[in-house]
């Protein structure tokens, strides 16, 4: 009987379409064995917007966001405003002739060295240099590092190397005082130099005067040299207000920096030009 | 969960037995495939690792049978099957003796049909089914002798032990 029940039963068999269709229905049911599940794909989808999200805002965040300011002072003043990526991504005037001058300039999304190296070439800078008009370029910035290291690559360039023009790193506080005072930072901190022989002095009488007769009155009365641009940058202050402490022997070392503390963007500062 | 190639190999190894399994239990074709589903689908989606080929074939019996069994408890499927129906479900495949045989198994009192196609068909102990219906030695032994007995009767001649 074992055989006969065996032998029975051994006919059956599943038919095609009854696997085929389970098949099928095991296919829609796990969605694909889980390749596509809908939970799956959801989170992908969840996680491919959060990414993007992500980093558009990073984008924006690097590229929209000014870090950096590059003040220059001249009869034109303009103040680059500098993004993490060293891309300049605004520029204004800070004066009337420095309106007119970002108005002219094209330099939108241009590095910060070629963006100043393109406005050094502007008609109305080079004139003011063969004026033997003081120029000075100032940083001010989020980062103390990364602010000097601008100041070096500004001062390294070409049209840096011209004796008329001074490269500073500033910081903040020195920034909003010396845009109180109504004078650009580098005449600023002569006039705090100058204060420290001639408490009498004011910041009205030192903006009308140019950097290079500042710094011929200054030299009379403390006997200290102050040697033009020359593409050097200012050292021996201290960023806290120039105590004359700071200084050493003749003012300028040629070579340092300020090592002011600087809290952040320095901010625009009206300034009227020398 | 397994893979698809995994649960389609599967399906080939084990269709054939399923299909008996729910021939013995079921009264239709459109039960047939939904205990097909419920089980291959829980095979697909389950993670258990079988020691061997044997525990793998004994959890798709255990979980055939449950799933006819829960199928079969559905207070709206009719719970007897006519002499005509059976016929039709046998099948004809096969010669006109096996068909009869089919009949008589189908027809045993559900009690004695899983021990009788375990046993006779798939060759399993009386400890082996014990262990799959979760039933005692002992009661599987009476289930087979009692079994054996009927289908002697109705379909003659010796049914070896």
């Amino acid at each position: 009987m074992d055989n006969r029940i065996r032998h029975a039963f051994d006919q059956v068999r599943a038919e095609d379409t009854l696997k085929k269709d389970t098949e099928k229905y095991l296919e829609k049911a796990t969605h694909g064995y889980g390749k596509h599940s809908f939970f799956v794909r959801r989170l992908a989808v969840s996680f491919a917007g959060i990414a993007m999200a992500f980093v558009v805002a990073a984008g924006s965040y690097f590229y929209a966001v000014p870090a950096y300011a590059i003040t220059l002072d001249a009869e034109s003043s303009v103040e680059l405003r500098v993004n993490r990526m060293d891309r300049v991504i605004s520029v204004k005037g800070v004066n009337d002739n420095g309106r007119t001058l970002a108005n002219s300039v094209k330099v939108f999304l241009m590095k910060y060295p070629d963006a100043l190296e393109t406005i050094m070439s502007n008609a109305d800078i080079r004139k003011d240099l063969e004026e033997k008009k003081d120029i000075s370029i100032t940083v001010v910035g989020e980062n103390d590092q990364k602010s000097e290291e601008m100041t070096d690559v500004i001062s390294s360039c070409t049209y840096a190397h011209h004796p008329n023009i001074t490269c500073m790193c500033g910081n903040r506080e020195d920034v909003e005082a010396a845009q109180e005072a109504g004078l650009p930072l580098g005449k600023y901190r002569m006039f705090l130099e100058w204060k420290q022989y001639d408490p009498a002095i004011t910041a009205e009488e030192i903006s009308s005067m140019s950097m290079q007769k500042i710094r011929e009155k200054l030299e009379e009365i403390s006997g200290n040299k102050y040697p033009a641009g020359a593409g050097m940058n200012w050292n021996g202050m201290n960023g806290n207000g120039m105590n004359g402490a700071g200084m050493n022997g003749n003012g300028m070392n040629g070579t340092g920096r300020e090592n002011g503390k600087m809290n952040g963007m320095g901010g625009s500062r009206s300034h009227t030009g020398e | 969960m397994r893979s698809e190639q995994e649960t389609r190999e599967a399906v080939r190894k084990y269709s054939d037995m399923i299909r008996r399994i729910c021939m013995v239990h079921l009264k239709s074709y459109h039960d047939t495939e939904d205990i097909f589903q419920t089980v291959f689908l829980k095979y697909a989606l389950a993670s258990d690792e079988f020691a061997s080929e044997e525990h793998e074939k004994a959890w798709f019996i255990r979980v055939t049978i449950n799933a006819c069994r829960d199928l079969l408890r559905n207070f709206f499927r009719s719970r007897t099957v006519s002499i005509e129906e059976v016929e039709e479900l046998a099948g004809e495949t096969g010669t006109a003796e096996d068909s009869r045989v089919r009949e008589e198994v189908l027809l045993l009192p559900d009690k004695y049909k899983d021990a009788v196609y375990l046993h006779y068909f798939e060759g399993y102990s009386a400890a082996e089914i014990a262990k799959l219906l979760g039933k005692k030695e002992n009661t599987v032994y009476s289930l087979l002798s009692r079994g054996r007995d009927i289908l002697s009767e109705k379909l003659g001649g010796g049914i070896d032990g």
